[in-house]
């Protein structure tokens, strides 16, 4: 269950890279527009280091690595949707559509992110129409990396059965929100109307649906844990810097209590978000599902928790526009929220019991 | 009924064997949370059987060195599968200190003290208590106050121990005490291997917040001990002690297994009891209090694991045993709470009343679980560990 020296490896590059790349202070600029918060060289980039294709199924990536990058993306507060690509990437080429774009996505060409319905909310619907088309109704609430996608995964319900729809992101509505999270894009994306040709959709079993969903909670959770690890790190180098009553802050016991707390906390939520990954990769949906929901429950609280603990030990300096911490603070809420919330997950470990 | 708290050691057929043995051998089901004295003669007498037949069956002991009954090649996931499936059947897994005692004498004894005492820890005719705590020296074990004087070939013990498990019924002691007052704290301290039965030692049962007797206060009056009683050498009692301490390594394996059968008990009994003529289980805020729990159950079984997986791969860090011994015993404290808060105005009644829920079982982990937060180095000496020397938070 430790990570291997390969995926050691993938963090390491990948957090060398991040970190040259990721630019915060322009999450920071006022009304800045989103899709500057990354170029079309960041894309490439990203892809040269193998990391929109690494879970296609002729790269032999797992979802295991997969979680390793996407908790680096968290640590650097990257706007990269690297995961939701390298997940619409291998979709793709497991059900048999969009082969050209899986191709550029996984070249760093154009990005794709899946487009699904909040699990709270009722589902994306499709229509069969003539001539093998399918035609989409409702709207995406929630579209992380939507704006500076090229493609997006549509994931719908036709009935009781399931469909995953390629739709060039051009073609659509889409809609900056503004949301507590300033490092990332998130869209709304209207469907209402929209046809999808034959070809480029098709009905999946419930198994590659409910693994597209746990999926992309576990990319938030982990994103979650990045996030929450720098917090740790920033914090930690604060309060052994700060000085008060004639020594550094961190000497305190009520600090120190404060920031071995959030060290726990974080470890768990890592350990639970890679177990999640883990365990997806078995194929078992079942107890992938459990894991998913485990790690969304101690992991959102645990993140959330943490990033609240990390602004109070930075004191007044924490509360200040110009300083990293509240871009993580907000992240970090927000991958608590979507993609399922603690109370969701809390109640299908309920449900599922006995 | 059946959760899936996911996957972990596997070992399937040992695990079988494991089962079919406890099903024949263990004595019957613990009435009590964590690790008690036994309350007669007559459970003290079966403990003693129970534990040989586990050494006798090689599952106890079996990573031991070969000429005193070890297994050659031991693999150590073993002693994880015999620990959780001890703990599925709700037998006991401790005989006194004697697990302690074997790790402090398989490292540091002499190969004299090795044979004279090890053979007797296998068939269980020895039952040790551990001497560590004082009434001035807690979390700050290195404060301890007893002294061990040097007198001729030997040396005279005079002070106080506390919170001595099974004091009342061991006949060995693994006891710590200071032998140079000149030194810092904890370099002037020796760990020796004592019979309780020496003069000038007296035993005194302590009654704990529970009700029950499982402590007891040890004074030592000028008690003499000789020389040959030293583990290891002298001053070096503090390496001793500690290395012994780390070898508990299945404690977190075994905890969560206790954890996941009071989940599954507690849910069971959330189906029955009502709230408003309809069963608690309904209600929305008892399911996120459930749903959260085992989610955290899960996560300390994963600490756990990490933290054993690190040991054999020999990237064992500073925050693995403290993050796990926090995560379990603050969690256990939190369910067994809330166990005692579900039970409404019945969460009352305790052992001894008839109306008492499951015997008074909640009610008796709700106070014992403070044990666990409080022993074995509290929450804030964790913590404080964690940050001083996991994160380098100045001391």
């Amino acid at each position: 269950m430790l990570l291997s020296e390969e995926q050691i490896s993938l963090a390491d590059a990948a957090r060398d890279w991040l970190a040259r790349r990721t630019d915060l202070a322009a999450a920071r600029a006022d009304g800045a527009a989103l899709a500057a918060l990354y170029s079309a060289d960041d894309v490439r980039a990203a892809a040269e280091l193998g990391l929109t294709s690494l879970l296609r199924p002729a790269e032999g990536g797992t979802f295991a690595d997969l979680a390793v990058v996407v908790e680096e993306l968290g640590r650097a507060g990257s706007p990269l949707p690297l995961g939701q690509a390298a997940l619409v990437a291998r979709l793709l080429d497991q059900i048999g559509i969009g082969a050209a774009v899986s191709d550029a996505v996984a070249e760093g060409s154009a990005l794709a992110v899946p487009a699904a319905a909040e699990p709270d909310d009722a589902a994306i619907s499709g229509v069969p129409g003539a001539d093998g088309t399918l035609v989409l109704a409702s709207r995406a609430a929630v579209v992380v990396g939507g704006l500076g996608a090229a493609w997006l995964l549509v994931s719908a319900a036709i009935g009781d059965d399931r469909a995953l729809a390629l739709v060039p992101a051009a073609s659509v509505t889409r809609t900056a929100r503004t949301t507590l999270d300033l490092s990332r894009d998130i869209a709304a994306v209207d469907l209402h109307g929209v046809t999808v040709p034959a070809g480029d959709w098709t009905r999946v079993g419930a198994d590659v649906a409910e693994t597209l969903d746990q999926a992309l909670a576990i990319i938030h959770t982990l994103d979650a844990v990045g996030a929450a690890g720098r917090l740790l790190d920033l914090t930690v180098g604060y309060v052994k810097e700060r000085e008060q009553f004639g020594r550094p802050v961190g000497s305190f016991q009520a600090v120190k209590h404060h920031a071995a707390t959030m060290a726990v906390d974080i470890e768990a939520s890592r350990l639970c978000g890679h177990d999640a990954a883990r365990t997806l990769d078995s194929g078992d949906l079942v107890a992938a599902g459990t894991a998913v929901a485990v790690a969304g429950s101690v992991a959102g609280e645990g993140t959330s928790r943490a990033a609240s603990t990390a602004l109070q030990l930075h004191g007044g300096m924490g509360f200040t526009w110009e300083h990293d911490l509240h871009l993580f603070l907000r992240r970090i809420k927000v991958d608590e929220l979507v993609r399922g919330t603690p109370r969701r997950h809390r109640e299908r470990l309920v449900a599922t019991a006995g | 009924m059946s959760v899936d708290w996911g996957s972990g050691t596997e070992l399937g057929e040992f695990r079988e064997q494991v089962r079919a043995f406890i099903a024949g051998h263990a004595p019957g089901r613990a009435a009590r949370a964590g690790v008690r004295s036994p309350e007669n003669a007559e459970e003290l007498a079966e403990l003693r059987r129970w534990i040989a037949a586990l050494f006798e069956a090689g599952y106890f002991g079996a990573d031991w060195p070969v000429e005193f009954g070890g297994e050659a090649g031991h693999d150590p996931r073993r002693d994880v599968v015999v620990a959780e499936e001890i703990a599925r059947a709700r037998a006991p897994m401790h005989f006194g200190g004697n697990g302690l005692a074997a790790s402090a004498l398989i490292r540091f004894g002499r190969d004299e003290q090795k044979a004279r005492l090890l053979p007797a820890i296998r068939s269980c005719d020895d039952l040790w208590c551990q001497l560590f705590s004082e009434p001035g020296a807690g979390s700050d074990l290195g404060g301890m106050r007893t002294r061990a004087v040097a007198d001729g070939d030997g040396y005279v013990v005079t002070g106080q121990k506390v919170w001595t498990t099974n004091g009342h019924w061991a006949n060995r002691g693994y006891l710590l005490a200071r032998t140079d007052p000149d030194v810092p704290k904890h370099k002037g301290i020796t760990a020796f291997a004592i019979d309780m039965d020496t003069p000038g030692i007296d035993v005194r049962p302590l009654r704990e917040l529970t009700g029950t007797s499982d402590f007891n206060e040890v004074f030592f009056d000028g008690a003499r001990i000789p020389a040959s009683a030293v583990i290891g050498r002298p001053g070096q009692g503090w390496i001793v002690a500690n290395a012994s301490l780390a070898e508990e390594r299945n404690g977190v394996s075994a905890a969560v297994v206790d954890l996941q059968l009071a989940w599954e008990d507690l849910y069971a009994l959330a189906q029955k009891i009502e709230i408003d003529g309809r069963p608690a289980l309904e209600q929305a805020d008892v399911r996120q209090r459930f749903g959260a729990l085992r989610a955290e159950i899960r996560a300390c079984a994963l600490l756990g694991q990490s933290s054993f997986a690190r040991w054999r791969a020999g990237r064992e860090r500073v925050i693995d045993a403290p993050a796990g011994k926090l995560w379990f015993s603050e969690l256990n404290l939190r369910l067994n709470e809330f166990a005692v808060d579900l039970l409404g105005a019945r969460g009352i009644l305790t052992e001894g009343d008839t109306d008492a829920v499951d015997g008074g079982r909640w009610q008796d982990a709700y106070l014992y679980a403070r044990a666990y937060t409080i022993a074995g180095g509290s929450s804030e000496i964790m913590r404080n560990l964690i940050a001083e020397r996991a994160l380098g938070l100045p001391r």
